[in-house]
């Protein structure tokens, strides 16, 4: 029967996360967001705890994944105590948590649609704990976003290389990334079946980084241009190896790529929720800082009005959210609930830390409060990951099963 | 741990009200409205479900199962119909407050025999305050006096269900003159007690196969519950079980407008192409599915917590609000979906809409839930 019972992992991850990112994360979020960087130390301590080696499979020597299924009868929590932590550190501040060392959105493509060599490859680099280390996901492109047929890096076969050509912009931690999963086409008139996702290493000839956005928010988060001119990679880091974009290989190809949406979209959706949470939980705060002098009753009764609204959404939004991630663990197609907490929640927060600000009135306007910071921030979870849009068409296609006929 | 199925016990309720909501409910609604009752023929039928009772303890003739029982068995009926499902859960509010205010003794007497199918027209109508705020005392209608150890009603009961009609009444009231919650007391009444008399029948915007009316109380002597020590905990929890149930009926009656909007708009063509391919429509409905996902949801998390304990009636304000504001958006979209055709009785939908928001206002409506709501808030966080 339905509960929401945390298991003991799940309260455990809270409260440490919950901790580290109270005592350690926010406060350096407002810092880091005038400089627009994150210190070294910082990064380096949480290499030091494993946070970048956190998100390595075991067999690839990294401990074992928190919520990993213990033997055949035990269910698997990865999705759910992800979901839990991404709530926490988005609460502490959703710029640092993009920072975080490891395989970021690179990690579910090359878990999902690589080789185990190219997953060992790819996992090696976080064994290193001198140095904070990488992983990136690197899909649009100047001339498309949400339109992912119209992707135009082309990937020329040439012997055993394929020849990158295109550019690629947006990608978080793209620059500083040891390794970016790239999108390409081998034949743009193929359509999706054209589509191919290469691990590209650093320093691999012809890759270069382009220009770092500034940006309305996430600040201290980088947001980086990749180039590719005539980039030669080696079929062995094609994802997936060639066969697997063979009609043979089930769920291969372009509908690999879109899988690792429902397993990100729910943790994007949960930092959203985060971010409300924060927002929210500053206001009441200052609301009992600042609301002690006289002032007239139907003004306090509007805003308690406004903190319920907010307390409710916020909270249908983390229950989508764990929907989500649940029909994740236990196997169940979630591809419309993903996209159901993601497009929720991303509205919740726009909802609350707009409203908030309005409850603060002048107070809002400083960047010492906060709150301006998170409305900065939030504004773009309604963008990457899929747009709202794009969110809605991914349900309706669901909704209407006599005219669409894919789960 | 979280989980979102809704296990096997449940399954089994759920599967049995759909069927029963399906072949027997929708078939029936219509009509119920313009008659403006349940035919008793349904009523038979459904007692014969032993549904009344599903989240009462055992003792007093309930099936003994937790309160999440109910939120999915009400969200089914009322999928069904709204208005059917209200009346059909025939104990109530009435029966909700005898399970929190009454004796051991009290509770067997009056509530144990809803376990008898047999008893299908055994009926049960309550009278508290006009405004169903759970603490405005202020519009309290029934005022009690006690002489010689017995006590006494007078006042009007409003909106009481099956008011010209019924074996008990469950009557809330407050001393002469008093505005103090705690000095609340409920009392049975029975129908044939002398100076009860039975005013005019309701008509409302929804809601109208639940037959409401308005009930006369002159010096009508009444027995007292007097199992609960204290009444502003007990009223609070009797709130928390019927708000759930109103949750779940304002759920079911969206669920309903929302997989009819989903079905009409595949089939209907403007344009050349299913209305659904239009995207501005499509979005709308994805929209209405994210919000009714959400609200159910956010209402079994609460269901959860009432379960373990840790729910106020201010977590479940909140969640009534959450449903009723959902719920303010899908219906009236869904009759969007249809155009003008929305419009005419001859689909469900305008009826499920009227329905919802009656259900919304009978419940004391989105303003009293989150002024409920807020109340806790405030004490959560430390203001007065
Ligand atoms: C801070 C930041 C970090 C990012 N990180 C990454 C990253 O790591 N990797 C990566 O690959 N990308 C990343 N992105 C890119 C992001 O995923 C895209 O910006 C996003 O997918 C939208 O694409 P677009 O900007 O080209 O907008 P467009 O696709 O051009 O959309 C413009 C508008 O049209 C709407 N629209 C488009 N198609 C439809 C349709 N069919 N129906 C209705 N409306 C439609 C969109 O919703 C949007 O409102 C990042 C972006 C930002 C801002």
């Amino acid at each position: 029967m339905f509960d929401f019972e945390l298991s003991p992992a799940m309260q455990n991850i809270r409260e440490m996360i919950h901790w580290f990112a109270k005592t350690e994360i926010r406060p350096l979020a407002i810092e880091a967001d005038r400089t627009h960087q994150v210190p070294r130390e910082f990064l380096m301590k949480l290499v030091k705890m494993g946070f970048g080696g956190g998100s390595i499979p075991g067999r690839f020597g990294g401990g074992k994944l928190l919520g990993e299924p213990e033997g055949k009868k035990k269910e698997s929590e990865i999705n759910r105590i992800g979901a839990i932590a991404m709530e926490e550190l988005a609460w502490g501040d959703p710029a640092i948590l993009l920072n975080i060392p490891g395989p970021g959105l690179g990690g579910p493509p090359v878990m999902i649609m690589g080789t185990p060599e190219q997953q060992k490859m790819a996992f090696e680099v976080f064994k290193d704990t001198e140095n904070p280390h990488w992983g990136a996901y690197a899909l649009t492109e100047p001339g498309f976003g949400s339109d992912v047929a119209a992707l135009s890096t082309t990937a020329v076969k040439d012997g055993d290389y394929y020849i990158l050509n295109g550019t690629k912009i947006f990608i978080t931690n793209g620059a500083r990334a040891d390794w970016n999963v790239v999108f390409a086409t081998i034949d743009k008139s193929l359509g999706r079946a054209g589509h191919r996702a290469f691990l590209v290493f650093k320093r691999t000839p012809g890759f270069k980084v382009g220009k770092i956005e500034q940006k309305m928010g996430l600040r201290a988060a980088e947001t980086a241009e990749l180039i590719f001119e005539d980039c030669r990679v080696h079929k062995d880091f094609l994802l997936g190896g060639e066969e697997y974009y063979e009609k043979k290989v089930k769920g291969g190809g372009f509908k690999g790529a879109m899988k690792t949406f429902d397993q990100t979209r729910p943790l994007v959706a949960a930092m959203a929720v985060g971010i409300a949470r924060a927002a929210y939980e500053r206001l009441v705060e200052w609301i009992n800082e600042n609301y002690m002098i006289n002032r007239p009753i139907p003004r306090y009764q509007r805003i308690r009005e406004l903190l319920v609204e907010m307390d409710r959404e916020i909270k249908t939004a983390r229950y989508l959210v764990w929907q989500a991630a649940w029909m994740g663990d236990v196997g169940k197609p979630n591809t419309k609930h993903a996209s159901m907490s993601k497009a929720y929640a991303a509205n919740v927060a726009q909802r609350v830390t707009s409203k908030a600000l309005e409850i603060m009135g002048r107070d809002g306007l400083e960047r010492d409060n906060l709150v301006e910071k998170l409305y900065r921030d939030q504004k773009v979870f309604d963008i990457f990951e899929g747009t709202g849009q794009i969110q809605r068409i991914v349900i309706y296609r669901r909704l209407f099963t006599k005219l669409y006929h894919y789960t | 741990m979280i989980n979102f199925e809704v296990g096997e016990d449940l399954k089994l309720v759920q599967d049995t009200i759909h069927e029963f909501s399906l072949n027997e409910v929708r078939e029936i609604a219509r009509e119920a409205e313009k008659i403006g009752k349940v035919p008793e023929s349904l009523e038979k039928k459904y007692a014969e479900l032993s549904m009344f009772l599903i989240d009462y303890p055992e003792n007093v003739g309930g099936a003994g199962m937790d309160v999440r029982s109910s939120v999915v068995l009400y969200e089914e009926l009322a999928w069904g119909d709204p208005a059917i499902a209200l009346s059909l859960d025939t104990p109530g509010f009435g029966g909700l407050v005898i399970r929190f205010f009454g004796t051991d003794e009290q509770k067997v007497k009056y509530l144990s025999p809803f376990s008898d199918p047999s008893n299908f027209s055994y009926r049960i109508g309550s009278v508290w305050n006009r405004t169903f705020d759970p603490y405005d005392t202020e519009s309290v209608t029934v005022r009690y006096v006690s002489k010689g150890g017995k006590f006494f009603l007078n006042g009007t009961g409003y909106f009481v269900h099956n008011f010209d009609n019924d074996d008990i009444y469950v009557v809330l009231a407050l001393p002469e003159g008093s505005e103090d919650l705690k000095e609340l007391r409920v009392f049975i009444v029975k129908k044939e007690s002398p100076g009860i008399t039975t005013g005019r029948k309701d008509d409302k915007i929804g809601l109208l196969s639940f037959r409401t009316g308005v009930v006369e109380f002159k010096d009508v002597e009444a027995e007292v519950l007097s199992g609960s020590q204290d009444p502003v905990k007990s009223l609070e929890e009797s709130y928390i079980y019927f708000w759930l149930r109103i949750a779940s009926m304002i759920l079911g009656a969206s669920r309903a407008a929302l997989e009819y909007a989903i079905d009409y708009a595949q089939e209907r063509v403007a344009f050349g192409q299913p209305i659904a391919k239009h995207q501005g429509l499509a979005f709308m409905i994805s929209d209405m599915a994210i919000l009714l996902e959400g609200a159910r949801d956010y209402l079994w998390e609460t269901a959860w917590s009432v379960v373990e304990g840790k729910a106020s009636i201010g977590d479940v304000a909140a969640a009534l609000a959450q449903i009723a504001v959902a719920a303010d958006k899908i219906c009236p979209d869904a009759i969007q979906v249809l155009g003008g055709h929305g419009y005419i009785m001859d689909h469900p939908v305008e009826k499920w809409a009227r329905d919802a928001k009656a259900l919304s206002l009978l419940a004391g409506s989105l303003i009293v839930f989150e002024d409920v709501a807020s109340n806790y808030i405030v004490k959560e966080n430390g203001g007065k």
